[in-house]
Formats: structure tokens, C-alpha cells, sequence
């Protein structure tokens, strides 16, 4: 069995890795998944408002 | 000030104070403006086959990039997508894919066609209408499947960009058709003979609902209807029911009716009947109107051989309907 302890270089390749998942996964749930509707919408055709409207 | 607007685009002409929104809770009165609440925001994007529209006489075997959005002008009592169809676009989760991502999404997948479809694309008809102009600068087909409840004026506006529609004539009569579906028939009629005079593909599905529409007199008077007014030519999908929604108390469609729909739309003089959630039926295959040989025979999505050529029957000659390249 190796006893060979944990180098110094490889605690902080480690350590980085904790650090930066969540980071990434992050970036990707921003950026790729599906996000509820936001407020910008677009004026649709085909309708009367205000005075045009009979009634 | 009055701030009141009236929607035009389908015939519930639902009038709306500010605030408050259509039928189809996809279009809103915002301070006097009506405002499209989808526009860009698909709820639902999917590389379909064709054929599972269905549209079985556009470019067979090829992929349609598939869009939807939340919302709906009809309310089915059998709806299949109820939980996107009769939902407000806060409560579905929502892509952002502009016009121009839809178009390159398709091409980068493949795609010959883009399908407006699952829920009702007439209530995305800004969104819907802007793709489908840069999707033909880009050669792709476009492909509306429909409930046809939609005005004659913004309809037209749509024959100009839309290359084929299913679009489902639920009932013959029109009373079944206001209970079954909340929608009146003569706008879906005149939808269908729209869409044929403009040039536009037309594809028909009848859904087969136990004890609503499905006694031999429904079946006659609907495919005498198409024969007389939409043509031998369009293709007709009779499709087997399957409990859903707020028809669960009901039995599937028995495939005897099924069979028997194909049979009379058949002796009606319809050129190409068909029968869809039926794995292995003749009724999924079509067949020459000239000599009955069999031309595409398919199981499921997938097409085992195709004796079409150039768009004809490759035993007799005959034309057969349909966008064929």
C-alpha cells in the first residue's frame, strides 16, 4: 500500500477544484437553462383600442 | 382616457380593460396597448419528425424544429399538453430564443422545417409570424399545427408565410364542437378554405372521442364536408382517443371505430385517410388513389419504404398530394 502523504501542490489542485464547481456550475445555469418569463414584451397586431372601439 | 382594447386576432374578440388579459392569458392590455406576453419565450423546443404532427405528405423522414409557447384560445376537454396549453407564461418555464435563434437552431440541427405547434400558435402569431418570414429566407419550410380558431384578416397575413397546416377539425357539429372544445366550427371551416385558396398544404385530424363524436353519421358528414369543401386531396387523420385531462372517466377509442372512421372516409371519396396511435394499423400507411398499391409504409415515426418518385407512384404515374422536396 502507498503511505506517500498529499504534496502541498496537490492539496491546492484539490482545494481550487471545491472552489471553483460551483463557480462554473453556476455560469452554467445562467447561461444555458430555461429562465420564467421576464418583463419585456411586444406590442401584438390585430387589435383596436380607446375611441376605435364601438360599445 | 379610455383604455380599454379589443383583440382581433381570433373570433372571441375579448375586450380588455388595463391590465387584464385574453382568453388565451398569452396577450395582456398593458396601459391601452395589447401586448404579446410570449414573444420569444418558448416554453417548449423539440426536433421532431414531421410525421408526428402529423404530416405525412411534407418531406418524410425529415426533422421539424418544434416550438411552443404557454397559452391557448381553445380549452379541450381531452387536451394533451394541458399543463403548457392552459397555463399563463409566468407558470411555465421559458426559454429566450429570439426569431433568429429559432431559425439557426434548426439549421444547426438539421432541420428542413420549423413546426409551430403543441400548444396553439395563432396566440404567438407575432412571434410565430417573424420567424416563419427569416426561416424562408433560410429555406426552411414552415409548419403550423392548429386548432384554425383565428380571424380571416390575420389569417391571411399568415397564408403568406406558412407553407403547410395541420389543423384539427375536432367535430362536425357544432354544438359538440362548443362543448367539447369551448370554440364554434364555421371559423375553423373557413380557416381550412382559407388556407386551400391561399395555397397553403392542409392536413386534417379528427380526434375519435367515445360519445362525443365518433357514430357513423359524424363520420360520414365530416369527411363529405372535406370531399366538398377542402378537396379529396387533403389528407385526414382520425386519431385514437386516450384519457387525458378533464376526460379520464372515458374508455380509449375502440379500434373497431377507428377502423370503421377509415372505412367510411374511404367510401366518402377521400383520396388519403389515415389512422394515428394505432402502431401497426394499414390505416398508418398510404396508398395510391389510382391503383391501391401501397407507397409509404411507415411504423410509428419511421418510414420502412417509400414508393414515392419525383412525387408521383412509382408503379402507376399518379400524382400524389403534397411537398414531396
Amino acid at each position: 500500500m502507498n503511505n506517500k502523504r498529499l504534496s502541498r501542490q496537490d492539496f491546492i489542485k484539490i482545494l481550487g477544484g471545491f472552489l471553483v464547481a460551483p463557480f462554473i456550475a453556476g455560469l452554467n445555469r445562467i447561461f444555458s437553462s430555461p429562465r420564467k418569463t421576464t418583463s419585456t414584451f411586444k406590442e401584438a397586431r390585430f387589435y383596436k383600442s380607446g375611441d376605435k372601439l364601438a360599445g | 382616457m379610455n383604455q380599454m382594447v379589443e383583440c382581433q386576432l381570433c373570433p372571441r374578440h375579448c375586450r380588455l380593460t388595463n391590465g387584464q388579459r385574453g382568453d388565451c392569458r398569452a396577450r395582456m392590455n398593458i396601459d391601452g396597448r395589447l401586448m404579446s406576453l410570449v414573444y420569444g419565450r418558448p416554453c417548449a423546443v423539440h426536433v421532431d419528425p414531421i410525421e408526428k404532427k402529423p404530416m405525412f405528405h411534407v418531406l418524410p423522414q425529415s426533422g421539424s424544429f418544434s416550438i411552443a409557447t404557454a397559452g391557448c384560445n381553445g380549452h379541450c376537454k381531452y387536451c394533451q399538453n394541458w399543463q403548457i396549453s392552459q397555463r399563463e407564461p409566468e407558470d411555465t418555464i421559458n426559454h429566450d430564443l429570439p426569431p433568429e435563434a429559432v431559425v439557426r437552431s434548426a439549421l444547426k440541427n438539421q432541420c428542413r422545417s420549423i413546426a409551430y405547434t403543441y400548444t396553439e400558435p395563432i396566440i404567438f402569431f407575432e412571434y410565430m409570424f417573424d420567424t416563419a418570414k427569416i426561416a424562408h429566407q433560410n429555406n426552411l419550410l414552415n409548419v403550423m399545427v392548429t386548432a384554425g380558431y383565428i380571424e380571416q384578416q390575420p389569417l391571411k397575413d399568415l397564408c403568406a408565410v406558412i407553407d403547410a397546416a395541420n389543423v384539427d377539425l375536432k367535430a362536425i357539429t357544432d354544438d359538440i364542437y362548443l362543448n367539447l372544445t369551448t370554440m364554434h366550427l364555421k371559423p375553423v371551416q373557413d380557416t381550412i378554405v382559407t388556407m386551400k385558396k391561399n395555397h397553403v398544404w392542409v392536413e386534417l385530424t379528427n380526434l375519435i372521442v367515445p360519445t362525443w363524436n365518433d357514430t357513423d353519421q359524424d363520420f360520414r358528414d365530416l369527411a363529405r364536408w372535406i370531399r366538398d369543401y377542402a378537396g379529396r386531396e387533403t389528407p385526414l387523420h382520425f386519431s385514437r382517443f386516450w384519457p387525458m385531462h378533464q376526460l379520464l372517466n372515458l374508455p380509449p377509442t375502440p379500434l373497431e371505430t377507428v377502423t370503421r372512421a377509415w372505412e367510411i372516409a374511404k367510401a366518402e371519396g377521400l383520396d388519403y385517410v389515415y389512422v394515428g396511435n394505432v402502431p401497426g394499423h394499414p390505416g398508418n400507411n398510404t396508398y395510391c388513389p389510382n391503383d391501391g398499391k401501397l407507397l409509404i409504409q411507415r411504423r410509428g415515426y419511421l418510414i420502412l419504404e417509400n414508393n414515392i418518385v419525383d412525387g408521383k407512384c412509382k408503379f402507376c404515374g399518379t400524382e400524389i398530394a403534397g411537398i414531396w422536396d
